[in-house]
């Protein structure tokens, strides 16, 4: 298994991939035009024909007969083309020592203030895919990408995840917010948004201030608060660096995560080292922690794990297979541990 | 005979009693002796001001009386929001739409606002209730309105009065519940207390500033916004009949309305005349009648048969000018 750039031989299995989940998943339509045209533009991002406010790399997961398993994707810089809004809660107190009064209301503000960040998003790995670690090799591998070519994005990159719905895919805070000001389904909005209406959808919501008393407690109970599917990836996030800070998505209260992109864990603990093969692997029966690998090109990026290495000063060895996964074309790797509490078990040497 | 005069320093008691009565129309009415001593105070000087300027922050306040009883009292603020910012939320339209996802939604929105500041506010309007009929209404508004005629120098070209909002059967405000409780933790009564015997800019500051979305409120605040409160239909009726309108303004404590008019539209400056008293003809209804004296103005409320009685406890010479209008009330008029 192996993370490479996305390519225009991609559209029917990413197309088959789309069409495999529900609502939610909506940066990733099944929709065979919109995914030919996101996957044009990441191809043209991948070749450096666009301008960094375009610009929107797309990875799949591929084995080894290159058939594709999933998806993800890194925006390099959001909200030109049409502004990017989230909630933030604020709090407002009012307070008035004379007659004893003080009161706190987190009260949400209607912003654009992750315009120009850097955004994590479409990811999906296909459900015969899981395990086998290979939904942190999705992931992660993006942020070995952003190391690498890190004048390519923002000092800070976010997540929105997706926000509470419940079983029969309603959205308390859809339903008691948005709801109320258009009357649409939240589905209908999902789909929308989906096919790049976020931006209109998002001008109808309320642009002053909403006082978080006047919603329903189900509705205050969404904020920041993710889908149950969603657990999993809010807990990568949180070991790889990314923060809630009180940000929210607009239509479903999810959370927005984020983070300086320097303060990564992953970006922190990478290193650059040069690979050789691994001759005596037949003494590692035992599996090692797991370790994150890419080459060093940017067209040709490829990223996958290797549960067997050697440190040698400024030289890794690692399995044959996993070199030709790598394709290298010189013998620069970047690595990094694919766990936050693997760091120091496989941590090369310094330089002397 | 009912009269309408300036109060005085020695009806303290008595107006006391009647605002712990039944009855007002409106909760600034002071309660303790002290803010009444304290209101009587500003009214008087308000009456005296000699010179030639309005006094900006007069407070006008008189008393109802008859057979010398006290039984009803009014008051003009000359001037809103001059010791302190007039708050109202006024309520507007906001047109959510999209052409291209085909919606179309109208939004009402409450904006805090200053905007009813610089009117003359009638307020404090109390009556007794054995004496609350039609015919008190009407001579507390237009006896006041023919005060401002004889004296539009000394007030704003437009009229306010605010109203008490909706009440639910338990009494309670459903704005007030909604909104103010939860930034006050405490009821409207005592927020009301706190208005009166502090400065109830104050208070007001401590309301949401944003502005609101009305479909964010529930939904039985949604439907009373603007609703006076049920018991004060009469009070509401004269001030209509009288020239007053809803504007787009609301209390910001219990949503009551906000009338306003244009004092030279008002029925009673319309409809009055300045006479001398020995011309004033035989009456074919109940009429206002009031004397010139800007420190001592008494309004009477003269019955058909009453002509000269009226004109006895006025206390003027034949000669003496007058401001008289006939009543405005459904069966006076």
């Amino acid at each position: 298994m192996f993370v490479r750039p996305i390519q225009e031989s991609d559209l029917d299995s990413l197309f088959h991939l789309a069409s495999s989940v529900g609502v939610g998943m909506n940066s990733l339509p099944a929709d065979k035009d919109f995914l030919a045209k996101k996957i044009d533009r990441a191809v043209k991002s991948f070749h450096q024909n666009l301008p960094k406010e375009q610009a929107s790399y797309l990875f799949v997961l591929a084995n080894s007969d290159n058939q594709v398993l999933g998806v993800c994707g890194i925006e390099a810089s959001i909200g030109w083309d049409e502004p990017w809004y989230t909630y933030r809660i604020s709090q407002m107190v009012h307070a008035c020592q004379d007659i004893n009064i003080y009161s706190n209301t987190p009260t949400l503000f209607l912003t654009n203030d992750q315009i120009g960040y850097s955004e994590l998003c479409s990811l999906l790995l296909h459900p015969d895919a899981r395990g086998k670690k290979n939904g942190p090799l999705l992931s992660r591998a993006r942020f070995l990408f952003i190391h690498q070519f890190r004048q390519l994005f923002a000092k800070k990159i976010f997540a929105e995840m997706r926000g509470y719905n419940d079983q029969q895919g309603q959205s308390p805070f859809w339903d008691n917010l948005g709801k109320k000001f258009f009357n649409m389904e939240f589905e209908r909005i999902d789909f929308l948004t989906g096919r790049g209406q976020r931006s209109i959808i998002a001008e109808l919501m309320p642009k002053y201030p909403v006082y978080s008393h006047l919603l329903s407690d189900a509705a205050r109970e969404c904020f920041g608060k993710v889908h149950p599917n969603t657990q999993p990836a809010l807990e990568m996030l949180k070991q790889e660096g990314l923060r809630f800070e009180n940000y929210i998505a607009i239509f479903d209260g999810g959370p927005v995560m984020e983070a300086y992109i320097d303060d990564l864990r992953l970006i922190n603990q990478s290193h650059s080292l040069t690979a050789k093969e691994l001759t005596d692997q037949h003494q590692m029966i035992e599996d090692q922690a797991p370790l994150l690998l890419s080459n060093n090109s940017l067209e040709n990026f490829r990223s996958t794990l290797s549960f067997h290495y050697q440190f040698e000063d400024q030289t890794i060895r690692l399995p044959k297979e996993v070199l030709l996964e790598l394709n290298l074309q010189e013998s620069d790797v970047t690595v990094a541990p694919l766990y936050a509490k693997d760091a120091l078990i496989t941590e090369p040497k310094a330089t002397s | 005979m009912y009269s309408l005069r300036p109060a005085k320093q020695t009806d303290i008691s008595d107006i006391l009693t009647l605002a712990c009565e039944q009855g007002s129309c409106h909760a600034s009415l002071p309660k303790t002796d002290e803010a009444i001593r304290s209101v009587i105070q500003t009214s008087e000087d308000a009456f005296r001001n000699p010179s030639d300027q309005p006094s900006l922050t007069g407070n006008y306040f008189w008393v109802l009386s008859k057979e010398s009883a006290i039984v009803g009292t009014i008051a003009i603020e000359a001037f809103t929001g001059q010791k302190e910012p007039f708050y109202s939320y006024r309520r507007e339209t906001l047109i959510n739409a999209s052409y291209r996802l085909k919606v179309k939604q109208s939004i009402p929105v409450l904006y805090q606002s200053h905007e009813l500041a610089g009117y003359s506010q009638l307020h404090s309007i109390t009556l007794h209730p054995k004496h609350r009929t039609s015919s008190t209404i009407a001579l507390l508004i237009q006896g006041v309105i023919l005060y401002i005629s004889e004296h539009p120098e000394n007030f704003s070209s437009k009229l306010l009065i605010e109203f008490p909002g909706f009440k639910d059967e338990r009494g309670e405000s459903p704005l007030w519940n909604d909104l103010g409780l939860h930034f006050f933790q405490m009821s409207l009564k005592q927020a009301c207390y706190h208005a009166s015997v502090e400065d109830k800019a104050l208070i007001a500051q401590l309301m949401p500033n944003h502005p609101l979305y009305e479909n964010l409120l529930s939904s039985t605040s949604q439907s009373t916004l603007g609703e006076p409160q049920q018991d004060l239909d009469d009070y509401y009726q004269s001030f209509i009949r009288e020239g007053f309108r809803p504007s787009n303004h609301i209390d910001i404590f219990d949503g009551g309305p906000c009338l306003t008019c244009q004092s030279s539209n008002s029925w009673s400056q319309q409809e009055n005349a300045r006479t001398r008293l020995d011309v004033l003809p035989v009456l074919s209804h109940e009429t206002i009648v009031m004397n010139v004296n800007k420190e001592q103005p008494i309004v009477v409320l003269v019955g058909v048969e009453q002509r000269d009685n009226a004109i006895a406890t006025l206390n003027l010479s034949p000669s003496s000018w007058i401001r008289w209008v006939p009543i405005n009330t459904e069966e006076g008029y």
